[in-house]
């Protein structure tokens, strides 16, 4: 049974690696891969040891192309900005080490707060599920004026008016695949257009620095890993809230923003403590929360209690697997970046990203490719806040909530 | 350099704006295909179909949220989801002259939306009023 529990740990870091290091790979686009192989596996927690061993290793090296070559997907669309601005100052490895000790401590501390509120989840779900769109319209009204200039203000309400119509327009037709949609918006939005100006402006990646000591405050960083922890666990359970909006939400609510360290580590630990919750809320409240918890209560059900420890065990037995290999991509691919022209790297990216989203997502994808990248360059040479684009997820959910997507989706007639 | 940084935001907002309208007009020139239930498949999640059926379950979720089962007749089934939202859009609405308490058991019913799965079952969730419509009970 032990061996058997090695052997699956170490096949699905090794599934994990290639998932988080490709573009376009997420983990819910293996899962049916994973559970196809159930046919070979006659334990049910065997499989449930492998998606996890997916999953965990696959949020931690994603981090690795969103900061060094600017290839987000919708869990770490945020952290390619100030990624890509630790490399350029020549501290790649720094923006890495800083998502590994943020994914790690948000992982330790959602358990512990796990822990204590267990019981009341369940409340706390039905009493917040009818104001939840309140919280977002007052995210959303907070972000724009936390531009403060009034010039500022205006274009961060037409940069979310812009990436909000595209959200309704794509995520309420079949133009594209609803599973597929989100690669052209947020390659679009966030990846490519930072390569497009990457691309304009720097030839080479600077060399990268040798002190790799963190350089954030000790004090921003439990506040950091404090945010992501909470906010981890808001994601797991508030209907519709995902990773990026929560992350949004911290950055402005809770300050992290302040410094690009701080919202690293933020990013990077909500996804973690969110993943962790997301597995153990199929034992608190009998309710999947994300594409690998559905997979695993397919195959298992509702986990026991003992089943559920040993679940966990298996997160952060996985978890620290998966920070040292991150680690080690971290501190290898920034030299590797340093010996290469990259700006002939950035076009060999460009192209492959366009081909790709033609390939999964077909012309209509293009097309999507095309505003998004034309929105987030917009919103670049505006020099407001990369984070407004994130209207795209925003305004559809606060119109799901009010129930005012149906009226918006007749009046357009999509 | 100030000229060029404000043609390039021109440039941008211009192709924003085409890039939203070209969508928009893929958006609504896309037809749902019209197929029986028992044709629809996991391979079809993401597309948008339209359907007819008989109504074979009902249940009212405390929130609001309505949940049919349709089948053809046979074998074949399918669920399909009517969130509150889109209930109060549709009481709203009144080209149909219907209400939600005409989606009963029995009913024969033709549904236009998106296939989506939902703990290893097929749906069809509708969009809008326009997308539910009863044929007769």
């Amino acid at each position: 049974m032990l061996l058997e529990t090695f052997l699956f740990i170490f096949l699905g870091v090794a599934i994990g690696i290639f998932a988080g290091l490709c573009p376009g790979i997420h983990i819910n686009t293996t899962i049916p891969l994973l559970l196809s192989l159930s046919i070979f596996i006659q334990d049910p927690i065997s499989i449930a040891v492998l998606i996890i061993s997916v999953s965990v290793t696959e949020m931690f090296i994603d981090q690795v192309p969103a900061i060094f070559i600017g290839m987000p997907d919708a869990d770490t669309a945020l952290c390619v900005l100030p990624g890509h601005r630790l490399l350029f100052e020549g501290r790649g490895y720094e923006a890495i080490k800083l998502t590994v000790v943020g994914g790690l401590g948000a992982l330790l501390l959602s358990l512990v707060f796990i822990a204590v509120a267990a019981d009341a989840f369940n409340f706390l779900y039905e009493l917040s599920r009818p104001y939840i769109h309140f919280v977002i319209i007052g995210v959303v009204v907070f972000m724009i004026l936390s531009e403060k200039v009034p010039r500022k203000i205006a274009y961060a309400a037409l940069i979310i008016s812009l990436s909000g119509l595209l959200g309704i327009l794509t995520l309420n037709s079949s133009i594209v695949r609803q599973q597929n949609v989100l690669f052209p918006v947020l390659t679009g939005l966030f990846g490519l257009s930072s390569m497009i100006i990457s691309f304009s402006e720097s030839s080479v990646i600077p060399e990268q620095g040798t002190n790799n000591k963190l350089k954030i405050s000790k004090k921003d960083m439990m506040k950091a890993i404090a945010l992501a922890s909470f906010a981890g666990i808001m994601v797991g359970f508030l209907p519709a809230v995902g990773i990026s909006e929560a992350a949004v939400m911290t950055q402005y609510l809770g300050g992290s923003g302040s410094t690009s360290r701080g919202f690293l580590m933020t990013t990077a630990g909500i996804n973690v403590a969110n993943d962790a919750f997301s597995l153990i809320s199929l034992y608190l409240v009998g309710n999947p929360r994300s594409g690998a918890s559905v997979a695993i209560q397919q195959v298992v059900g509702e986990p026991t209690f003992f089943e559920t420890v040993f679940l966990i065990g298996i997160i952060l037995f996985t978890s620290g697997i998966a920070a040292v290999l991150t680690l080690f991509l971290g501190k290898k691919i920034p030299k590797f970046l340093a010996r290469v022209n990259y700006r002939l790297l950035t076009s060999v990216v460009m192209c492959f990203i366009v081909s790709l989203v033609f390939i999964i997502t077909g012309f209509y994808g293009l097309l999507i490719l095309f505003a998004s990248t034309s929105v987030g360059l917009l919103c670049a040479f505006l020099e407001i806040r990369r984070s407004h684009c994130m209207g795209i997820l925003l305004i559809q959910t606060i119109l799901f909530f009010t129930g005012l997507n149906p009226l918006v989706i007749s009046i357009l007639n999509i | 350099m100030k000229i060029k940084k404000h043609a390039l935001i021109y440039v941008c907002l211009a192709a924003s704006i085409a890039g939203l309208v070209l969508i928009y007009i893929a958006a609504i020139s896309i037809q749902a295909a019209p197929m029986p239930i028992a044709e629809i498949n996991f391979d079809m999640v993401g597309r948008s179909v339209k359907t007819a059926g008989f109504i074979s379950y009902r249940s009212n979720h405390p929130s609001g949220h309505i949940f049919l089962t349709i089948t053809d007749g046979d074998d074949s089934i399918i669920q399909v989801p009517l969130f509150a939202g889109f209930v109060s859009s549709f009481e709203r609405d009144n080209r149909q002259h219907a209400t939600t308490d005409e989606l009963r058991r029995g009913a024969l019913i033709e549904v236009e939306g998106l296939v989506g799965e939902y703990r290893g079952q097929l749906q069809i969730v509708p969009r809008k009023p326009d997308d539910l419509k009863i044929l007769y009970d």
